[in-house]
């Protein structure tokens, strides 16, 4: 097969470009990073005033800054920018070269500016900081599986429930846009790459200098507070908040990136005939959850650095006693942190309504009704954040409205849930591996939405609040949606990254075990909320320990379900059974194309000519 | 999907490194709009902290706060001589610095504007581009050192906190740091991209016939000034209590 950049050099051959990068790897930037960091906390040390305020802190943020300059420099994601300033861009060559042509396994280390080839790379990055973030929650649910157990302590555990909930988070944040918005997108509206390669992977490597801050902030004491920062807790906690703040600051640049050049994609890259009512509702999810990022995420930024120039230099934002207020932080925040979960929900049912056209044979109900749901589901979100505060006491008057509009997200939100079900009434279906993802979500996100719309309301809220009732709800949502929506996703575009099926039966096993881990651990933690139980304890009373024992055996539960699935992608990446280009019979352009998908995806751009979703119809 | 083959593209190389220049333009056009988007949240939530900050004025705390000016005054020194906290009534930073930080952003702007309207007017290469690059940066320097000289105003306080003694600032002079270090972060983007152009049109990558990332940087540029301009109003009209 031939392609615009293959033909251009000969078969086989690693371009001649590359230049300085052709040095750089990810071990060059660990290294870089690392000796940044160094030197930004020696010069720190040498320069500022150990005795001032805030000298702790002041060292490690800019040693951090230092990390994340050194890394992004050491993987060569800031070389294209100092030679457009310098004025020598890449040239072609150099393109090859960053494309990743004919290197292999090593692009996969490397600055590699191919779509598919930063696709993968996410899912390593995803199942990263699903893995640390899921080892935390074990220590978590062990030390909760009996009163006063002390598995870790008090210290510890305020520290795992902190980074837990953040890892979990980004991660799901990642888990669908990073992937599959990056590998299958641009091929689903018929382009040969993202509109802006570099930025593609100066975004994914962003992310990845993101991790370690997040992880070191628990190898440098730890923090004493929720994954939600609140003030005046975040103020007074130990340095290891730092890295946590800055952690976030660098994964805000990152997501920001990330969502500019996914809109851009889709909106000036689309292949002749492919307008926006023939976009795949994929693509749309993806589109719709990068601009409520774009709105979303500068309010994290700001936070976050108003907490840390509180620490460093005596500013006093959140300080009540000089004239800031925590309300302030709260407000902020979940500014961010109500968007944040549609940033990461629509992107998973958005996948799971492109599998159950698949698999159902039939064609999305009501795709305008999908696609306005969505937007709606987006919009109303911005104006929901204050439910998050109603027991804080900021602001009674705007109770009312502020629970109405919560309410009222219930709408285009069950309209998404309806139209899976439409899609799936009276549809012919096909119980592959994907479905059943389908229809584990549709069990959990009834349950996680339906306790949200109780959540809502400011009387049961004033009970329920801050107990685990609240955190239960939200695991539904997270766990039993988003991450279902995810993994179905995998499930479903593995053989077109690899190939080869996912093993159907350590899949169906997997499934399985999450599912009822998932029952099992937050249907009784919902009677320990009932009853009660208080959030962010790390000890409770006698009459918990049953529903708490419960959760724990789910917890484990789940994590056998999840190590099972990481055994089935691992196997079948190399020994799966082949599946050829299109073994769903899938209608979307990236189906369409060989596997494994060609450098630039199409040896000539497709002309599109109907819908996507024609199933039944004579062809 | 029906799909057919377009072989004419493919002649044509229209593939993602083979575009019209106008293409990526437009495609270029977008992503700026895009970033001026989020950074426009971004002055959303700096102008929402001020004006919430302002309006709670919590211990009225916006302006005043117990403690003790640092002038002439240490740590150590404070230590070891008399703690007597007083209320000070902190005033406003200068007005006027304030708008000359704003001046010298919009003249950046309009220098680089002109610059532009040249460049794209001249029927052969226009050598005077680089003259008004730099002529900008310049301008966005001047914005930095002027702010540099505002931050260094922002009083700070010696303040009683747990038995020992704290550098604090009201929660004024916090939100008018946040508006002076966004504003020189800013105004560094600025001319970094100033000396990209420079650099570019000497070298001949920017020309009267290639002159989409002038006008690129150029909205961005503007829309510091305009952001600017919008601040320096907020801080003038809501400035005390």
């Amino acid at each position: 097969m031939t392609t615009t950049l293959e033909h251009l050099t000969p078969v086989g051959a690693v371009p001649a470009g590359g230049g300085f990068h052709r040095r750089l790897n990810f071990f060059t930037a660990l290294i870089s990073g690392g000796l940044f960091a160094f030197i930004a906390w020696a010069l720190s040390h040498h320069f500022l005033n150990s005795d001032g305020r805030g000298f702790s802190d002041q060292v490690t943020v800019l040693a951090s800054i230092g990390w994340v300059l050194g890394f992004e420099l050491g993987i060569g994601a800031l070389t294209p920018i100092g030679r457009w300033i310098i004025g020598k861009d890449q040239v072609h060559d150099d393109e090859l070269y960053l494309a990743g042509k004919n290197m292999g396994v090593r692009r996969h280390w490397k600055y590699c500016t191919d779509h598919k080839v930063v696709g993968v790379q996410y899912i390593v990055v995803t199942a990263i900081l699903l893995g640390a973030g899921g080892i935390l929650a074990m220590g978590i649910r062990t030390n909760l599986m009996t009163p006063g157990l002390h598995f870790v302590n008090q210290q510890v555990y305020n520290s795992f429930l902190s980074v837990h909930g953040m890892l979990m988070i980004l991660a799901l944040i990642v888990a669908v846009a990073g992937p599959w918005a990056n590998f299958v997108v641009p091929i689903m509206v018929g382009a040969r790459d993202m509109a802006f390669p570099r930025l593609n992977a100066l975004s994914l490597w962003t992310l990845v200098a993101a991790i370690p801050l997040l992880l070191g902030s628990l190898a440098i004491g730890g923090l004493d507070m929720g994954w939600v920062t609140q003030a005046p807790i975040s103020e007074q906690t130990g340095v290891g908040f730092d890295l946590f703040a800055m952690a976030i600051v660098t994964f805000t640049i990152s997501t920001t990136v990330a969502g500019i050049n996914t809109i851009c994609t889709v909106m000036t890259m689309r292949t002749k005939g492919m307008n926006l009512e023939r976009l795949p509702i994929f693509v749309w999810a993806s589109v719709v959850a990068a601009a409520l990022g774009l709105y979303a995420f500068p309010f994290f930024l700001v936070v976050m650095s108003f907490n840390l120039a509180d620490r460093m230099v005596g500013t006093s934002f959140f300080v009540a006693s000089q004239g800031g207020t925590g309300w302030l932080q709260e407000n902020l925040f979940w500014l961010m942190g109500h968007p944040e979960v549609y940033v990461i929900l629509i992107p998973a049912v958005g996948a799971l309504m492109e599998i159950t056209t698949v698999f159902a044979r039939k064609p999305l109900f009501s795709y305008r009704t999908a696609l306005g749901s969505m937007v709606g589901l987006a919009g109303l979100s911005a104006l929901v954040w204050a439910h998050h505060m109603f027991t804080t006491g900021w602001a009674p008057s705007l109770g009312g409205p502020f629970m109405v509009t919560t309410e009222m997200i219930s709408i285009p939100t069950g309209l998404m849930f309806l139209v899976i079900l439409g899609t799936l009434w009276r549809g012919n279906i096909w119980m592959r591996l994907p479905m059943y993802w389908v229809f584990g979500f549709l069990f959990n996100f009834i349950i996680g939405g339906v306790t949200g719309i109780y959540l809502s309301d400011i009387p049961v809220d004033n009970q329920m609040h801050g107990t685990m009732f609240v955190v239960a709800h939200f695991h539904y949502v997270f766990v039993g949606s988003v991450l279902f929506g995810a993994i179905g996703a995998l499930c479903f575009w593995y053989p077109k990254v690899t190939g080869r099926f996912l093993d159907e039966r350590l899949g169906k096993l997997s499934f399985w075990l999450v599912f009822v881990g998932v029952q099992v651990t937050f249907l009784s933690m919902f009677v320990s909320g009932l009853r009660g139980m208080p959030r962010r304890y790390s000890s409770y009373e006698m009459i918990f320990e049953h529903t708490n024992l419960v959760s724990t055996i789910g917890a484990y539960t789940i994590m056998a379900g999840m190590l099972v699935l990481l055994g089935a992608v691992i196997t079948s990446w190399t020994g799966g059974e082949p599946s050829g280009p299109n073994p769903w019979n899938s209608k979307t352009l990236e189906w369409l194309v060989p596997t494994p998908v060609p450098l630039e995806n199409f040896e000539v751009l497709p002309v599109i000519t109907s819908d996507p979703y024609t199933y039944g119809e004579a062809q | 999907m029906t799909v057919t083959d377009n072989h004419t593209e493919h002649q044509d190389h229209s593939g993602a490194h083979h575009e019209a220049p106008e293409v990526v333009d437009g495609r270029q056009r977008l992503a700026i709009w895009l970033f001026i988007g989020g950074d426009f949240v971004s002055m959303g939530a700096l102008m929402f902290t001020y004006l919430y900050l302002r309006g709670v004025n919590t211990t009225n705390g916006w302006m005043s706060i117990v403690g003790m000016p640092t002038q002439g005054r240490t740590l150590a020194t404070l230590e070891a001589g008399d703690y007597t906290p007083i209320t000070n009534i902190e005033s406003k930073l200068s007005t006027s610095l304030n708008w000359e930080i704003v001046l010298a952003l919009v003249v950046s702007a309009a220098i680089l504007w002109i610059g532009e309207r040249q460049l794209r007017a001249a029927r052969t290469n226009d050598r005077s581009f680089p003259f008004y690059a730099i002529l900008a940066s310049a301008s966005a320097t001047v914005a930095i050192w002027l702010q540099l000289e505002q931050l260094q105003r922002v009083p700070q306080y010696f303040v009683s906190s747990n038995d020992s003694s704290v550098l604090m600032h009201t929660t004024y002079g916090s939100a008018m740091m946040a508006l002076g270090t966004s504003a020189i972060i800013h105004a560094v983007i600025l001319i970094l991209l100033g000396i990209g152009l420079t650099i570019r049109s000497a070298r001949g990558v920017i020309s009267h016939d290639r002159w989409f990332q002038v006008r690129l940087v150029r909205f961005f540029w503007v829309w510091v000034a305009v952001s600017s301009v919008i601040l320096g109003g907020m801080t003038t009209l809501f400035a005390g209590h």
